[in-house]
């Protein structure tokens, strides 16, 4: 509780500062899970951005679509290793982005998952982006021990994204809230806020507030 | 050696076709039988309580959880508000050695590879008995529950096995959580 109220305050500090790029807009995805055996699954996963609000400029309402395909192995019921591939079409240009991704979901006392990605970026007359990234995020049931069917619950992760571009290395802070739905233990709808901090070593930070709606489905 | 033999003699090839389905929700202490809360009131319990309703495939269930002396302690009730059991959460070294062996050799017998997770001590017995805990645990039957990540079939699982009180087989259910993709992607 007190490391999540060091880092809303860190937050608070850095939205004040004048010089931040403020932007804030819609950002919907589908995500869907199939199970190819014991083992391995697809996660297909299609996200785009609508931008609502920028305090420098009128943005397009539009700004990207992300589509990935990772594929991943489960090592036992808490480890997964992951591979995979993110195609962002963004103003007529795409961008391609390799990912490996390792994560540990604790099941006890709560669910607790952490994740670390490795991924790089690859665009035309552009130097190619590297990122180190470290996300812990949560799952608690809003009524009762467990998640159950048709029950509520709240979601909160937090990622530090390290990054590397043209010799230079910055630094990306990422908060997210959710309260989402479990219409099963396959189907699951999550609304909340996606809070991005980004450029934060170099002096021109920016400030990303997306209201994401996610749709988490497995078959 | 010998009584690792007589271990895996008296442990059959777990038959693990049951699925644990169990759902609980939240329940307010006024919507708890009298009879569960004069009973928690006897065994002492100075920590706040919550209380939950569990429906399994065949009954129904009031659960009260709290700790006591520093342990995660689970009182069971029917809908009548009769003791059904108390489970208090341990740990693998908390189990008698004999049990420890026991468990080991019986889940290696039956699993390729295994890791524990959660370990419940289940104290069951009369209405008269029960009211005694935890000063005397005197003639409570008891058994082990334990939540482990097996590996059976080629297949990575979550199962809940329950042993008698030296150690052996009595029954396994599989877990069924809700999936994590939500997490992980």
């Amino acid at each position: 509780m007190q490391r999540l109220l060091v880092v809303c305050f860190f937050f608070l500090a850095l939205s004040s500062h004048a010089q931040m790029v403020v932007e804030a807009g819609v950002m919907p995805s589908i995500n869907l899970n199939k199970k190819l055996n014991s083992k391995i699954k697809l996660n297909f996963k299609v996200e785009n951005r609508l931008n609502i609000y920028s305090n420098l400029i009128s943005p397009d309402v539009y700004e990207l679509t992300d589509a990935s395909l990772i594929g991943a192995y489960k090592v036992n019921t808490a480890t997964t290793l992951g591979l995979g591939y993110l195609l962002r079409y963004r103003s007529g240009r795409l961008t391609h982005r390799s990912v490996q991704q390792f994560s540990i979901v604790q099941y006890f006392p709560v669910k607790i998952a952490h994740r670390i990605v490795t991924d790089q970026t690859f665009a035309q007359n552009e130097d190619p982006t590297f990122r180190l990234r470290y996300r812990i995020g949560t799952e608690l049931p809003l009524f009762g021990k467990t998640l159950n069917n048709n029950e509520l619950y709240f979601k909160v992760s937090n990622e530090y994204l390290g990054l590397l571009n043209s010799g230079t290395v910055e630094m990306d802070i990422r908060l997210c809230p959710f309260l989402g739905y479990s219409f099963s233990k396959k189907n699951k709808v999550e609304i909340g806020l996606d809070h991005r901090f980004e450029r934060l070593l170099q002096g021109n930070p920016n400030m990303h507030s997306w209201i994401a709606v996610n749709w988490f489905y497995s078959f | 050696m010998k009584t690792l033999v007589l271990f895996l003699l008296l442990c059959p090839a777990l038959c693990i076709s049951q699925v644990k389905v169990e759902k609980e929700s939240r329940i307010k202490t006024d919507e708890v039988p009298d009879k569960a809360i004069k009973f928690v009131k006897t065994v002492g319990f100075d920590k706040k309580i919550k209380w939950y309703r569990e429906e399994s495939a065949d009954s129904v269930s009031i659960e009260g959880k709290t700790k006591y002396n520093k342990q995660k302690y689970s009182v069971e009730f029917d809908t009548l508000g009769t003791i059904q059991d108390i489970e208090i959460k341990i740990q693998w070294t908390d189990l008698p050695e004999v049990v420890q062996h026991a468990v080991d050799s019986c889940l290696s017998h039956n699993f390729k590879t295994y890791q524990v997770k959660k370990i419940q001590e289940q104290f069951s017995g009369s209405h008269n008995q029960m009211s005694k805990f935890p000063e005397t645990t005197d003639g409570l039957t008891i058994k082990y529950e334990i939540v482990i990540s097996g590996k059976s079939n080629g297949e990575i699982e979550w199962f809940e096995c329950t042993f008698d009180q030296n150690g052996l087989w009595e029954k396994s259910r599989r877990i069924i959580y809700s999936n994590s993709d939500n997490l992980e992607y």
